[in-house]
């Protein structure tokens, strides 16, 4: 297997969560991934072989998710409420989970997408700063305040309605 | 001097093994010595914890699926396959069921599913007396009967907060299984129809929203379960119900 190949195989993971990050929606990021993946074969040969293969990979998955999606951020954005692949997660973690989705997503762009492609994309700072075409230090920052928005004590938090069985 | 302008950049750098080993020698330090620090670790591993739990893996041998080359696919995508062979069978009397968007690797069950959970709505709620098989009153009776034929508990949602009062449920025979259909009443007279089968694969989706005529449908999918609710009622008002009752229904 050549080592563009072996270097697709190893993204795949961080690949298909990052796509999920963006769409919410496992058929969608299926879809976004096999895309990305098949531009990627393409143009194989615009790769720069010298620096990773990740990187690239997430800078097209991107641009096809703005190309696709921007039209519809308002019906991406509409589904506010999933609790991701958490299966088995109790209600309490549920809760949770909800509020850090709900912040995730009501995030600054550029902090949010920083986030998202170090959190789920697996990149590294200076990858991120290679694909967001921003300074490494910038990432560092979006990415921390991104995570303190995150971790903030929500003060006034309503006490939530669960149904009791 | 330090390349780090706040603790919170500090902490980040250090979760995402951007530090020196150095510089995480000196955070780790400070995270024993100061308490105020150390809280914030705290709060932001639980939102490391949430972050990773937002997102599925798929198996390795899906996402290597994935990298099978598109070509055939787009010289005919197999959703198309799919959506022609469906529409002779299904779709064909209703002229076209209008998912656009809703293509990609949907099951053929799962569009199956949908297209019966509406038509079932289409059917039942124009009835008057015949609208449901075992009436509200008789709701006990109805979730017994229903968790023996369906394999899952199937307590009633109670959605009276968000105005809609249940009307009562049914059996219908779904391929080779059971599904079942709860349908309720709000004040206006608008029934909504709740359809809840078993799927092949277990799953997990965010709720997915559709228009069919003038119905809207939405859908998710949670396990093995699909459950699709449809209503004559515009998307925003919907959407609260729905997420109500996908609460309700874990």
């Amino acid at each position: 297997m050549s080592r563009f190949q072996t270097q697709l195989k190893d993204s795949l993971p961080h690949l298909w969560r990052y796509a999920y990050s963006l769409t919410r929606d496992s058929y969608r990021a299926d879809d976004l991934v096999q895309d990305c993946v098949e531009r990627a074969l393409r143009k194989k040969s615009q790769w720069d072989s010298t620096r990773g293969l990740k990187p690239w990979l997430m800078t097209i998955l991107l641009n096809l998710f703005r190309d696709r999606y921007r039209a519809q951020v308002a019906e991406v954005a509409f589904v506010e409420d999933y609790v991701g692949g958490a299966e088995d997660t109790r209600w309490e973690d549920r809760a949770k989970l909800r509020e850090v989705v709900q912040r995730l997503h009501s995030l600054p762009e550029g902090q949010r997408q920083a986030l998202q492609l170090v959190a789920f994309g697996g990149l590294s700072y200076a990858e991120v700063s290679d694909v967001l075409g921003v300074p490494i230090g910038t990432v560092l920052s979006r990415v921390a305040r991104a995570r303190a928005s995150l971790s903030e004590v929500r003060e006034h938090r309503k006490p939530e309605l669960r149904s009791v069985k | 001097m330090s390349r780090f302008e706040n603790d919170q950049e500090r902490l980040s750098a250090y979760l995402d093994g951007e530090m020196t080993p150095e510089e995480s020698r000196e955070f780790e330090v400070d995270l024993e010595n100061n308490p105020e620090l150390a809280e914030m670790a705290m709060a932001w591993a639980d939102t490391e914890e949430a972050l990773r739990d937002m997102v599925p893996t798929p198996s390795k041998d899906h996402l290597e699926s994935l990298m099978v080359s598109n070509t055939s696919r787009r010289v005919q995508p197999p959703w198309m396959q799919m959506a022609a062979a469906l529409a002779l069978v299904a779709f064909g009397a209703a002229g076209g069921f209008g998912f656009g968007e809703w293509r990609n690797q949907a099951s053929a069950l799962e569009q199956q599913a949908v297209f019966d959970a509406w038509a079932a709505h289409r059917m039942f709620t124009a009835e008057n007396r015949h609208a449901v098989e075992v009436a509200a009153n008789e709701t006990e009776h109805l979730q017994t009967w229903l968790s023996k034929r369906m394999g899952r508990e199937m307590t009633v949602p109670q959605l009276t907060d968000h105005g809609m009062v249940f009307v009562g449920g049914r059996m219908l025979p779904f391929q080779d299984r059971a599904a079942a259909q709860y349908m309720y009443e709000n004040a206006q007279g608008q029934r909504m129809t709740l359809f809840m089968t078993k799927l092949d694969e277990a799953g997990q989706s965010v709720q997915l929203y559709d228009t069919e005529q003038d119905e809207t449908v939405v859908r998710w999918q949670d396990g093995e379960w699909l459950f699709v609710l449809v209503a004559p009622i515009a998307r925003g008002e919907l959407s609260p119900i729905a997420t109500g009752l996908q609460d309700k229904l874990v």
